[in-house]
């Protein structure tokens, strides 16, 4: 990937890591210390990196930020949870599957459901209604889950739990760093996932609609695809990325019917990042976010980890509104 | 309707919308993910404000409001009668109303915590009703009504429900507040309207001003301070022979707080905090164990409430095996132990008695018989397990009964509501309740004097809260 | 020339904010023919064409294709049916190769499922093959093999109306409406795309087009409509409708000042 960083943005990235190595030195911190945080940066990042395809998918489509993209994390998670803590089988590991499966179907199928009944509706709406949509279904479906789980968290044990004996003992310490059993999941699961949906959409028929309707829909109308459609696919496909990223990260923190905020903003914050239309720019903006924040939250106080989103996302938009990672055709053109 | 007076210092007029974009903020402290609140807080407020703006009559007390029906048999049974005299029972004589608003946190992220509370002033209602009312020194029985509110969790409905209590009600005492960030929004208002406010949460500011370091007059609680948790804390780790720790708090208002007071206590006990931060409540990377680790801590106090506490539990057991995790009082109720059993067994915490079964108490213990009898009255009535937010609750009712239980008969509005005041600086004095033994002063607003009547150090044993008892400390 | 009607409008008006674009207008294409629409600027060409391919709607007349009512269809029902059309200014997918608008062209006539091509069942793969054998022929069929990987919106403007025409025809429609396909080509790119107009027709699909090109248009129509403000004026072979006096005038009328 190119990354024609201009030499201003350049600039600011240099002055951040002398800050960073400058207050990590304060802490005695070595290779070793940024190692750890980076890696615990690149899971986090590769939930975020879920979690901005989703409303790049949307968004190309429908020109809409979907704010309710967390909501669909949250219900992956609970839903999975509530799912495998009613033990419908003898083996844990099948517990898992069959909740992860109904958690997908079902979030998935929220999705569509959201598009049908109440995007289409407003499909002539201006954008601004429908964001503001988009944020009341979040607070409806937030409150849904309120309604149907309580209050109180949830659980779903670490993936790894079900290949070992000691359910504490799920972790890989390779060059004295801690990898988390769970990390692996998340990594292997999001790769899979993003080269399944690039394969889909660069390979196979509909796919190929799919990137038509997104890149021009009075064309794609003339070709005979139907843009309504699209969009509910888009919704269906986001809520679906959403889910996992939703299970995949569920061990990682207690799921609770108001988790969906946060992970969703970091999502978004990342798809800004990638300039909102590019998949490949939202994985990247998701990885990148993940490793700044935890990095910059190692060095500093965590209770400011939030702020380094924000931080990104004023940058972004002030020096590099098409995104990070632009290539050089959209960078003419601007 | 729109008088003058200082109350109608009215946060009341945007309550009626507010709760709509609130709950998912759910949170008491200020400071927390500004930046993304306040986007799509922008946005929330335009659908809020769009949604309110059709019926703006401005007129407060629309139905749309979150008092919830408990009480409505008594309280629409005896609304407009609170100073005419009932005379209708014929036994005794029966002097005028008394009302005690309760404002707990019924719905909202911290309704773990208000449910119980909930609960336990509905069962003192059920008691003091079948009593008929409390009978003051004068043989003259009063009836008692109660008028609930739910605070949601929020600063901003809980100052409102304050208000309305106050405002609306007429009620002579409230207690309530259920979380710090709740009961710093209620006080006030309750200040301004000299009404007394009987807090059920832990931040020392919510009795002491922290900056004049003065005692809020109007203001009492009935929850140890966290000074008393930062003292066992470290006697603790002192007996344990450690001379530094790590600490990691939860970033709300009661971690800000316990941190805050442990930074002092500590100080004074001779324990260096060699590194502390804070983490969210929905944390799934926890980078501060990088710098526990650098910073060579063998001993962590976590100071949080759930589910964090075990979200911050089980990062660090990944990361530092070997470190002693020690607890606070935030954790103290039965969702810590049943959420991930693997993680939280072995670790230590500073609880309320209440958490321990009473049978493993020493007999001489003089809680032991208020603790058991609540228990089982608490259980009975709820059927849940007991937990120690019900028994600060018990506590306050009980308080605010023998405040009212002290007043002479024909005190009416602002002079009974100083009485009661003052009868709780008074009456309170030795009173032995589920979470300590408490004498109230003008000096003193939660009264514990001695913190091991408040709280004892417990360690997760087979998935349960066991007693540690002092002597077992070094082990 | 079969002779059968393929696409009929009769009394078709449109108005915008109190002005008639269209006014009872009478078209009718038979199959197999170039028809072309010509008429002075803002006459209501383009109006009609987006009547007739479901972006606006008409407020009276009927339209039928091949006999059946097509006046309350989506775009997207009508490229179904095998009616599509190409843009004056260029509407092209960004970020897509050549080959790949072609193959979008051919969507409709793919039957597996979005499940299905998200998890390649063999159906699915199966007609994949199929499609790129196709899009092989529509590429060769327009000369487009050599820049088949090129993004589209990156070549010059002669090469992108071919793409547009390619993607067009890969739909194999039975209908095919080209919106001032000349505008903008030099003289040999003119004649380039006269003659795969002619070919197009001479493979089955009827043509309709509005061009201003009159040398194109006299060559290409076997028949035409002449439109001026928003009224049909008259209908003949090139040969007929330029004899027309109605028609003089009109031009004339615009014409005068050259």
């Amino acid at each position: 990937m190119r990354l024609p960083m201009s030499a201003r943005s350049a600039g600011i990235g240099l002055v951040l890591i002398a800050i960073i190595l400058r207050l990590g030195n304060g802490r005695g911190f070595g290779a070793t210390e940024y190692a750890q945080l980076t890696v615990d940066g690149l899971r986090s990042g590769s939930i975020y990196a879920l979690i901005a395809v989703g409303f790049v998918v949307v968004f190309n489509v429908t020109k809409v930020i979907n704010f309710a993209q967390g909501a669909f994390v949250m219900l992956g998670a609970m839903i999975t949870a509530d799912v495998y803590s009613r033990s419908l089988t003898g083996s844990d590991l099948l517990n898992l599957v069959i909740a992860a499966s109904i958690a997908i179907v079902l979030t998935t199928a929220v999705g569509v459901v959201t598009d049908i009944v109440f995007m289409r509706p407003i499909r002539k709406s201006n954008d601004l209604v429908k964001i503001i949509v988009t944020v009341g279904l979040f607070t409806a479906l937030e409150g849904l889950a309120l309604l149907k789980w309580g209050p109180n968290a949830l659980r779903l044990p670490a993936f790894n739990t079900f290949l070992t004996d000691n359910p504490r003992d799920t972790n890989y310490r390779p060059f004295g760093l801690l990898v988390k059993g769970q990390s692996i999941w998340i990594w292997l699961a999001t790769i899979t996932l993003l080269i399944a949906l690039s394969w889909f959409f660069t390979k196979t028929m509909k796919g190929r609609a799919f990137r038509a309707s997104a890149s021009n829909e009075l064309a794609a109308n003339l070709m005979g695809i139907n843009s309504v459609a699209m969009a509910t696919v888009a919704f269906g496909l986001a809520a679906a990325l959403g889910a996992v990223g939703g299970i995949l990260i569920a061990p990682a923190t207690a799921p609770i019917y108001d988790m969906g905020l946060r992970l969703g903003l970091k999502g978004f914050v990342s798809a800004v990042t990638g300039g909102l239309r590019s998949v490949s720019g939202a994985v990247a903006g998701g990885i990148l976010l993940g490793v700044i924040e935890n990095v910059a939250a190692g060095v500093t106080k965590a209770g400011l980890r939030d702020i380094w989103s924000a931080v990104i996302l004023i940058l972004v938009l002030l020096y590099r509104p098409e995104g990070l990672f632009a290539g050089k055709r959209e960078t003419e053109k601007v | 309707m729109e008088n003058e007076s200082e109350a109608t210092h009215d946060p009341t007029v945007g309550r009626d919308c507010a709760p709509n974009d609130s709950r998912q903020k759910g949170k008491d402290v200020k400071t927390k993910n500004v930046w993304y609140r306040a986007t799509v807080t922008l946005i929330a407020a335009a659908l809020v404000a769009s949604a309110c703006g059709s019926d703006s009559s401005g007129s407060a007390g629309d139905d749309a409001s979150s008092e919830t029906s408990t009480s409505d048999v008594t309280g629409d049974t005896s609304s407009d009668d609170s100073d005419s005299p009932v005379t209708d029972d014929g036994d005794a004589e029966v002097g005028s109303t008394y009302r005690i608003g309760i404002a707990v946190s019924a719905t909202g992220p911290a309704s773990g915590l208000g449910a119980p509370e909930q609960a336990t002033f509905q069962l003192i209602e059920e008691q003091v009703t079948a009593d008929g009312g409390v009978t003051g020194p004068d043989g003259i029985l009063h009836p008692v009504e109660f008028v609930f509110l739910d605070n949601e969790t929020n600063p901003d409905a809980a100052a409102s429900s304050m208000s309305r209590l106050i405002t609306e009600d007429a009620v002579d005492i409230v207690l309530g507040g259920t979380t710090s960030g709740n009961s710093l929004a209620m006080l006030p208002i309750a200040t301004e309207n000299e009404t007394p406010f009987v807090s059920l949460a832990s931040a020392g500011s919510i009795v002491r001003d922290p900056e004049s370091g003065e005692v809020r007059r109007w203001i009492f609680k009935t929850v140890h301070i966290n000074d008393n948790v930062a003292e066992l804390v470290a006697s603790y780790v002192g007996a344990r022979g450690s001379s530094s720790v790590c600490y990691l708090a939860e970033n709300t208002g009661y971690g800000q707080d316990v941190l805050n007071t442990a930074s002092a206590a500590f100080d004074a006990a001779g324990l260096e905090i060699a590194f502390s931060d804070v983490f969210e409540r929905e944390e799934t990377e926890f980078p501060q164990t990088v710098s526990i680790g650098a910073a060579g801590c063998d001993t962590v106090v976590i100071g949080s409430l759930m589910p964090a506490a075990v979200n911050a539990n089980a990062a660090l057991l990944d990361a530092l095996p070997d470190v002693e995790v020690i607890h606070t009082s935030g954790i103290c109720n039965g969702g810590f132990l049943s959420l991930d059993p693997t993680v939280v067994e072995g670790v230590t915490a500073t609880c309320p008695k209440l958490l321990v079964p009473p049978d493993s108490l020493p007999d001489d213990d003089p809680q032991k018989s208020v603790l058991s009898s609540y228990r089982d009255a608490y259980e009975q009535f709820s059927g849940e397990p007991v937990n120690s937010f019900g028994g600060h609750a018990w506590d306050a009712g009980q308080w605010a009964l023998l405040a009212l239980g002290s007043l002479e008969d024909g005190l009416e509005g602002a002079e009974r509501r100083a009485a009661i005041r003052d009868a709780l600086e008074s009456e309170v004095d030795g009173f032995v309740g589920t979470g300590g033994v408490f004498t109230l002063s003008a000096d003193d607003h939660v009264g514990i004097v001695d913190t091991k009547t408040a709280l004892t150090t417990v360690r997760v044993v087979d998935g349960a809260f066991a007693p540690l008892p002092e002597s077992d400390w070094a082990n | 020339m079969s002779g059968r009607v393929s696409l009929e409008a009769s009394g078709v008006s449109k108005v915008f904010g109190g002005i008639r674009a269209l006014d009872n207008v009478d078209v009718r294409v038979d199959e197999g023919e170039i028809h072309g629409l010509i008429g002075p600027n803002g006459a209501g060409k383009t109006t009609f064409f987006n009547i007739i391919t479901g972006f606006y709607r008409s407020d009276g007349g009927t339209l039928t294709f091949q006999g059946e009512d097509i006046s309350q269809s989506t775009p997207a029902e009508l490229a179904q049916r095998g009616i599509t059309r190409t843009f004056q200014n260029l509407q092209l997918f960004e970020e897509m190769t050549v080959a790949e608008h072609v193959m979008v062209g051919y969507h409709r006539h793919g039957t597996a499922g979005f499940v299905a091509g998200l998890l390649g069942t063999r159906h699915a793969r199966q007609e994949h093959r199929r499609a790129v054998e196709m899009v092989d022929a529509t590429l060769e069929r327009f000369d487009l093999l050599g820049i088949a990987d090129a993004f589209a919106t990156e070549l010059p403007l002669g090469h992108q109306r071919r793409v547009e025409l390619a993607r067009a025809m890969a739909l194999q429609p039975k209908i095919l409406l080209l919106d001032e396909p000349a505008s903008g080509l030099n003289a040999v790119e003119a004649a380039e795309l006269m003659e795969l107009i002619r070919s197009i027709r001479s493979g089955g699909t009827t043509v309709m087009l509005v061009e201003h090109d009159m040398p194109v248009m006299m060559g290409l129509a076997d028949t035409i409509t002449v439109f001026d403000f928003g009224i049909s004026i008259a209908r003949g072979t090139p040969a007929e409708v330029r004899e027309m006096p109605q028609v003089i005038a009109a031009y004339l009328g615009e014409e005068t000042d050259d």
